[in-house]
């Protein structure tokens, strides 16, 4: 399973990564912001899922997501933020986001939400 | 390490309280529990608690061995099968005739309340999605009233209230605190009632149940303990109920009363209609 993570922070990249060491089926290519995002898109890809941040500079995830809504195909989108409101949640729903993931996260969540937004299983993914 | 015989002596007390067993090789957890307990009371440590537990066990020491005894893990929707077992058995099938009488539930061994929500947020979408008014009450028992006073508060931190739950059912159901928990709405708890209740002691219920949660908790009963708690729960059932365990339980050699459904591994056991008197 091929998962592009779009976050502006190293240290969150390293994480998923050392996170989900012991899932090798992963196979996760970041990028820093939205722009990057859409480039990495572009090269025709098949990534499976994306991960994406809020707060990031040159693009943000609001703006990335409005972005990916005029694609005509594209794969499906969880936010991974700290920004926890409702509204926010909200907002990023309405925007078209699968799922909405809230940093701090431990390992079986982001299973579980990779699992069910692609329906799944990330033991078994080839 | 706790000297061998000063474990055992609390082992056969909570397995003579509870039933539930401590085997030998699960003394260490048994021996933090005890220390946790130690600090609660302000104890010097667990050769303090022996000593005061030679004299007597009563009172707020009982019942702290008692809560620290069970274990209490649990998530939302744990287990997603068995929900959807329930919702085609209880909801689905009763979907022409309606609903003449509210859906009587007990989520036995509640822990921290996340099974009892569960159903709660279960029966009120399917009662949207069907355009269907589902009158329900769940009761919620477990033994440690400390994990009852969390499940009444229905309070969950970030970490908890994410797994299991969809981020549109979070937002439906839950109100975000200043402190960065999420509390239940009142909408969902008003169909809730908590109480304490020993599994292995007399149950103070008056009506019988249409569904039975009790999960992962005859896993730490002898077969003698299984089977006076299944006989009670099935006292407590209306014929044609529906009785849930953990996905490693089952009924086998346990009782005759039910008959067992399953789909895709899952298992939810029905109680058998009552036998008609022939004229």
């Amino acid at each position: 399973m091929k998962i592009l993570v779009i976050d502006d922070t190293k240290a969150v990249h390293a994480f998923i990564k050392t996170l989900c060491k012991g899932l090798p089926q992963l196979e996760f290519v970041s990028v820093f912001n939205g722009q990057e995002g859409l480039g990495e898109l572009k090269k025709n890809q098949a990534f499976d899922l994306i991960l994406l941040d809020w707060e990031m500079p040159v693009m943000n995830g609001p703006e990335t997501m409005d972005h990916l809504s005029r694609l005509s195909s594209r794969p499906p989108v969880i936010m991974m933020t700290t920004k926890n409101a409702p509204e926010d949640i909200l907002f990023m729903m309405e925007k078209g986001a699968s799922e909405y993931l809230m940093k701090p996260f431990t390992l079986d969540i982001i299973v579980e939400k990779i699992e069910n937004v692609t329906g799944r299983s990330v033991q078994n993914a080839a | 390490m706790q000297p061998d015989a000063v474990l055992q002596f609390f082992a056969h007390y909570i397995r003579d309280q509870l039933g539930i067993i401590y085997a030998e090789h699960n003394y260490f957890q048994l021996q933090n529990r005890l220390e946790e307990i130690s600090k609660l009371l302000g104890v010097s440590g667990i050769q303090e608690l022996y000593q005061r537990a030679q004299v007597k066990v009563d009172g707020a020491f009982k019942q702290l061995l008692l809560d620290v005894a069970t274990n209490n893990e649990t998530s939302f929707f744990r287990d997603p099968k068995i929900f959807q077992v329930i919702q085609r058995h209880l909801l689905d099938a009763n979907k022409a005739t309606g609903f003449k009488e509210p859906l009587r539930i007990w989520s036995a061994a509640s822990s921290s309340g996340q099974e009892a929500l569960s159903i709660a947020m279960l029966i009120q979408e399917w009662g949207l999605q069907n355009k269907v008014a589902v009158p329900f009450q769940i009761t919620a028992t477990d033994i440690s009233t400390r994990i009852l006073e969390r499940a009444k508060k229905a309070e969950y931190s970030q970490l908890e209230i994410q797994r299991g739950l969809p981020a549109m059912m979070i937002v439906k159901y839950f109100s975000k605190t200043d402190r960065d928990t999420w509390i239940a709405k009142p909408d969902l708890t008003r169909h809730i009632q908590y109480s304490q209740l020993n599994l292995k002691e007399p149950y103070p219920f008056k009506q019988p149940f249409d569904l039975v949660l009790c999960r992962n908790v005859l896993i730490y009963q002898n077969i003698e303990g299984k089977k006076d708690i299944i006989d009670r729960i099935t006292r407590n059932l209306k014929h044609g109920g529906y009785l849930v365990m953990g996905a490693a339980e089952g009924l086998l050699g346990l009782s005759q009363e039910f008959i067992p459904h399953s789909s895709d591994g899952t298992v939810i056991y029905q109680r058998k209609p009552q036998l008609q008197k022939v004229a």
